[in-house]
């Protein structure tokens, strides 16, 4: 009886063995072809003529996002999902050239709009011939009713406060919003008058949440209803929802499951017009290894994102990479120089000094990113409007330990909490606890003793990081649009309410001055050298250590073709096709 | 009653019995099954306390240049993403996974006891009040408490020990009530009474051992779901502490990713989790059936 | 029976509000503010404070809790902090998955596991006993997401018989009525979306019902022995009763009270393993759901889902107890 027990466990262990043998040998292949950016030459998507082939109309894309959408409504997110989703279907008066992270376009607007040599006067010329996709004429009225609508969102209610970049680009809704009034001299022409010149207000409107809606949907499918529990429409599960310019439009939104849009077949720019007949985009692929697997067996033919580490199995299985080109994010160690009123030892330039030398950023990037993630020269990527490239200290033992020296640290200083997030994937993070160990192996070497700790990112992380409660954190910040004022002054360093951002404690009058002159200045040249000036500031005092620039790469079957991606992954889908 | 009168030679198994547990444990070292359990727990447990004789390696730290070897003779089980060898930290989590997992019986065994004992032991109001509550926790998945609570505790080796004991202290406390209402009625209790006993000598000196018995053995099959559980937790996120400590659940979370380029990394884990919890299964099996009173015959 | 089963659904109704008060208490006793969950990095203090209030999230508690369960009893379970969504019509969506991959774990692990166990049962100690014995103690030991991983591997990418993820392929253009794959695909009529949708259905079910496969199994095959020695089998043997009706007649009607126990149990862990195989196999059901809804402190969520959860728990193990009453006479319900 023994024996027969035996035998047959015996006989299982080794199937299970052997196939376990098999599954090891699939390795890479020579490098697949991967997608050139910022291929288009016009100034609306248009499709990738390099091929020399001619594309087939039809079929259906399946892709995989990262996540499912906040909101129906552009109007309401701040989220990567539903601003990808939107691209497609909503429209602004200015948009960003495919493929590039801060070109800015005429998209509405015939043309570049003319501007005063106060910078407090807008004037754009409207495009004719364009039709909502509910088949409400495009005109200076639809313009004007969109952003009074905005303006007009009631702070207190949910609309207020689920609409994060009205105010966050023009100071605050109602009287408070830097823009003074909206006028139509003509049915195509609108001129916006501003309280105070804003560097940032062409590069700002290019975000999907200033896309254009139909005026007759958003007050037929009652869009401003409040709380948005009762809100159809920003559920997307009124008659009609998302309803824009765009070359696709919304057909249906199952939530947690998948968003479905179909071809615009009266979209005004025929010459860019869809190919496919729909797209589908699955939103229940949160685990990485689930997409990868979806992808290499055809159940998607598109993933927005891959990670890192599965771009070499992606390669062997024939999925082409996309190659997007400029980085729109930073990730780094932040340090803050006080918590609850006390000074902690990285107020000390030397130990900030110290630990950015003993870090091998390097060989980070090489073992959890992805191979065009880079070694950041500055506090924003390099395609950032307003960039200046720094000297940044690289990875010395020799100078961690000189810097470090002079800070005179007693031992039980030298024991700190490094902090991670859990639960949580960030492009330019897309693997916390490992980095998290490798910094703390190098802060080890260093001569410091460390404690890991993590908090879930979602319930805990975020709000501790911002309001300061972390004395040593992974953090990074992917831009809302590609500009310096994003980057150091929203993001990272910027004074609010006259104190230094509490995440990081760092006080410099003189740099935060640089930067409000810059938000202020009337030209971008101006502007961008107040930006370098505040860069040059941050540097000489290194309040938190870059760590990377990375582009997130996504990958897509044989199947498809004419995709342009990018960096801060705003993308159009109406150069794709399918093959069969 | 007529004596037996046909004389007839006495089976093995019927010698004379010298009480419960020795009879078990001889029934039991004969079980061929259990025997192959018995080994598989031991070489981990003699594996995690030899781990830094066995290998030379730190398993909590290494270096990026090493990362994702494959098995070779310097590296038995290949490395990790970090650069750690893998065959130490498999040595070394056998520690903290045998220990997670049978703390967190233990947990799930002392609340059970208590719960079982009081309302089986005192009855009446009590009972139901109790069996109310195990109700309750009953009606939540156990998954969901185990996420509770580290949501309530934070995380960390305790945390996790407790939301995994909690959600196996329903069913040690209903096996346990169980017996007891049945042992209430047995002639040694009701003997015990009539010579004026109090109750709770009754119950733990005469009750309790005799009841502990099917919690012994689901305790035994606990252990092998009970390191799983701590798996599966780690894959929802909700893993113990410091990462750098080498954890059967956490190992197996952080390779998932890799199976197709580093399906070592998934085996070896994996294959320990498996095999020790064969091992805790088969010795359960094996208890029970040298525990269970019918094969005495 | 019928006081029985009135009696039993009256002593529900404490434990649910038992339940509810605990809840509410634990939840809001957590570490962390659903606020911050729902701003993220784009909180600010003045932020907070309104959506707090907006929330309602500065009332005294016991107000809160009042309020919510005047609104429970208008049938109104709330809606999510986080996305404004009503619990109601997130359910309807959602539930149905997590129903389909219930059922069909459920449907592979008794329909393999029963015949298989009863097998192992009639023949104890032969090569099919042995096999199973290891096969189940596998699928007990092994972690699930590494069984689906493995399995999506396989079937999905290298020999591409079955789908990765997903309840049904985007492309048939099956439009979505009640949220069930099967029932939406047989709406249309078109056999390939039946097909399509089965075969969705297949890897997720196995992964799932795994575990419940092995242990129905070896209850099974230790009922059926224990069974199989009675001497009122023995006694109809002896009658020349066919092998055939002593097993369906006798054998196998007492096998079931065990299994059927086991089944009612069961449904817990169940809940358990489909949080992890949605994850694995992107499946749009209540399992993920109520785990995201605890790390966003999405209190209503939270509470409306598990009571939920417990309404059908409770529910689930009455049936099961009333056909454990129909399976055995003996058993009598005052």
């Amino acid at each position: 009886m023994i024996t027969k027990r035996f035998g047959a466990l015996l006989a299982v262990l080794g199937l299970a063995l052997s196939a376990c043998g098999t599954a090891g040998t699939a390795t890479p292949t020579a490098a697949a072809p991967t997608s050139t950016p910022g291929s288009g030459a016009t100034a609306t998507p248009a499709p990738s003529a390099s091929t020399g082939v001619t594309p087939t109309n039809g079929g259906t894309l399946v892709v995989g996002l990262d996540g499912d959408m906040a909101y129906a409504d552009p109007s309401l997110v701040s989220d990567g999902n539903s601003l990808y989703v939107a691209a497609q279907v909503v429209q602004g008066l200015v948009g960003l050239k495919p493929g590039t992270i801060a070109d800015v376009v005429p998209v509405l607007a015939s043309d570049m709009p003319t501007v005063s040599s106060d910078g407090k006067t807008y004037t754009f010329k409207l495009r004719t011939g364009v039709n909502f996709q509910d088949g409400t004429p495009f005109n200076a009225d639809a313009v004007i009713y969109n952003y009074q609508r905005w303006q007009g969102f009631d702070p207190k209610s949910d609309l207020g406060t689920n609409d994060y970049y009205y105010p966050a680009v023009f100071g605050g809704f109602g009287t408070a919003s830097n823009i003074v009034s909206i006028t139509a001299p003509d049915e195509q022409t609108v001129v916006f008058q501003l309280k105070a010149p804003q560097s940032n207000f062409l590069l700002s409107q290019t975000l999907q949440v200033f896309g254009i809606q139909s005026p007759t949907a958003l007050k037929t499918m009652n869009a401003n209803a409040t709380p948005l529990a009762g809100n159809k429409y920003a559920h997307g599960q009124a008659q009609e929802n998302m309803v824009g310019t765009g070359p696709f439009m919304f057909k249906e939104w199952v939530t947690g499951d998948h968003i479905t849009l179909v071809k615009n077949p009266n979209y005004w720019d025929t010459a860019n017009a869809a190919h496919l007949d729909s797209i589908t985009f699955n939103v229940g692929l949160k685990d990485s290894t689930a997409k990868l697997q979806a992808l290499q067996s055809g159940s998607i033919d598109f993933a927005e994102t891959i990670a890192a580490t599965d771009v070499a199995a992606a390669q062997g299985a024939g999925l082409t990479i996309v190659d997007r080109g400029d980085s729109c994010n930073l990730g780094y160690l932040g340090m803050n120089q006080s918590i609850g009123g006390k000074a902690t030892i990285y107020a000390d330039k030397n130990v900030r000094l110290g630990i950015a030398s003993a870090l091998n950023t390097a060989s980070y990037i090489k073992a959890f990113y992805g191979p065009n993630d880079k070694v950041p020269q500055s506090w924003m990527p390099p395609a950032t409007i307003g960039f200046k490239a720094e000297t940044l200290p690289t990875y010395n033992a020799q100078t961690a330990q000189s810097d470090l020296a002079a800070a005179n640290l007693t031992t039980a200083q030298k024991a700190i909490d490094l902090y991670y997030p859990s639960n949580v994937v960030r492009p330019y993070m897309p693997d916390p606890k490992d980095l998290a160990q490798a910094i703390a192996t190098d802060l080890t070497s260093a001569g410091f003793t460390v404690t890991l700790k993590t908090e879930d990112w979602g319930s805990a992380y975020v709000n501790d990081a911002t309001t300061g409660k972390l004395p040593l954190f992974l953090f990074g910040w992917t831009c809302d649009w590609a500009g310096a004022d994003d980057f150091i002054y929203t993001g990272f360093f910027g004074y609010q309410n006259g104190q230094p951002n509490a995440q990081f404690g760092y006080k410099n009058d003189q740099m935060n001055q640089d930067m409000l002159n810059a938000l202020a200045a009337p030209t971008q040249d101006q502007a961008n050298q107040d930006w370098g000036q505040a860069q040059d500031l941050i540097a000489q005092d290194m309040p938190t250590v870059p760590l990377v620039n990375s582009t997130p790469p996504g990958a897509y079957t044989a199947k498809v073709h004419g995709f342009v991606g990018a960096g801060n992954l705003v993308e159009y889908f109406n150069t794709v096709w399918l093959s069969q | 009653m007529a004596a037996p009168s046909i004389a007839v030679t006495p089976p093995v198994s019927q010698r004379a019995s010298r009480g419960l547990w020795r009879d078990a444990g001889r029934r039991l070292l004969r079980n061929g099954p259990a025997l192959i359990g018995l080994t598989c727990i031991l070489v981990f447990v003699l594996g995690a306390i030899l781990a830094p004789v066995l290998s030379s390696y730190d398993p909590s730290l290494g270096q990026l240049a090493d990362a994702r070897q494959t098995p070779s003779l310097t590296h038995l089980m290949g490395t990790d993403l970090l650069g750690r060898d893998e065959f130490a930290r498999v040595l070394y989590g056998a520690r903290l996974s045998l220990q997670l997992g049978t703390i967190s019986v233990v947990f799930g065994l002392a609340f059970g006891i208590v719960i079982g004992a009081a309302a089986g032991g005192l009855g009446g109001k009590v009972d139901g009040v109790l069996m109310r509550i195990v109700d309750v926790l009953l009606a939540v998945p156990g998954i969901l408490l185990a996420i509770g609570i580290v949501a309530w505790l934070g995380r960390g080796q305790i945390q996790i020990m407790l939301a995994v004991g909690v959600s196996y202290t329903p069913i040690f406390a209903r096996l346990l009530r169980g017996s007891l209402l049945a042992l209430r009625e047995a002639d040694f209790v009701l003997a015990g009474r009539s010579i004026g006993a109090s109750r709770l000598r009754i119950l733990v000196r005469h009750m309790l051992p005799n009841a502990l018995t099917p919690l012994i053995v689901q305790a035994t099959l606990a252990l092998a779901t009970a390191i799983i559980d701590v798996a599966g937790l780690g894959f929802l996120g909700l893993g113990p502490g410091d990462p750098r400590v080498a954890e059967w659940g956490e190992m197996l979370t952080d390779s998932a990713r890799f199976l197709q380029y580093a399906p070592y990394l998934i085996f070896f884990p994996a294959a320990a989790i498996v095999i020790s919890a064969i091992g805790f299964n088969l010795v359960g099996d094996g208890l029970r059936e040298a525990l269970d009173p019918r094969l005495r015959r | 029976m019928p006081r029985y089963i009135v009696r039993r659904i009256l002593g529900a109704i404490p434990i649910l509000f038992g339940l509810s008060i605990a809840l509410f208490l634990f939840l809001h006793l957590l570490p962390g503010d659903p606020a911050t969950a729902i701003l993220g990095q784009h909180a600010t203090p003045q932020l907070i404070a309104q959506v707090r209030a907006n929330l309602g999230l500065d009332e005294p508690l016991y107000l809160q809790y009042l309020g919510y369960l005047g609104r429970l009893l208008h049938g109104d379970l709330g809606a999510s902090f986080v996305d404004s969504r009503t619990v109601v019509s997130e359910f309807a969506t959602k539930f149905p998955a997590t129903i389909e991959l219930t059922v069909g774990a459920l449907i592979f692990a008794i329909g393999l596991g029963i015949p298989l166990g009863r097998l192992a049962g009639r023949h104890p100690n032969g090569w099919l006993d042995g096999v199973l014995t290891v096969v189940s103690l596998f699928g007990i030991s092994v972690p699930i997401f590494v069984l689906g991983y493995a399995m999506v591997y396989l079937f999905g990418v290298e020999l591409h018989w079955l789908p990765a993820v997903g309840q049904a392929d985007p492309r048939l253009g099956v439009p979505t009525v009640t949220h069930f794959a099967i029932i939406d695909a047989a709406l249309t009529g078109r056999p390939v979306a039946v097909v399509d949708a089965l075969a969705h259905l297949i890897l997720p079910s196995i992964a799932l019902g795994t575990i419940p496969f092995a242990i129905i199994t070896r209850i099974t095959r230790a009922a059926v022995i224990d069974v199989a020695n009675e001497d009122y089998v023995r006694t109809a043997r002896a009658k020349g009763l066919t092998e055939q009706r002593v097993d369906r007649r006798h054998i196998m009607r007492n096998a079931w009270l065990p299994v059927t126990t086991i089944i009612g149990l069961e449904v817990g862990g169940l809940l358990a393993g489909a949080v992890i195989t949605e994850t694995v196999f992107a499946w749009n059901g209540v399992g993920s759901w109520v785990v995201s809804a605890v790390e966003n402190h999405d209190y209503i969520v939270v509470q409306s889902l598990v009571l939920i959860f417990a309404v059908i728990f409770l529910s689930v193990n009455l049936i099961v107890d009333i056909g454990y009453a129909y399976l055995n006479p003996r058993i009598r319900y005052a």
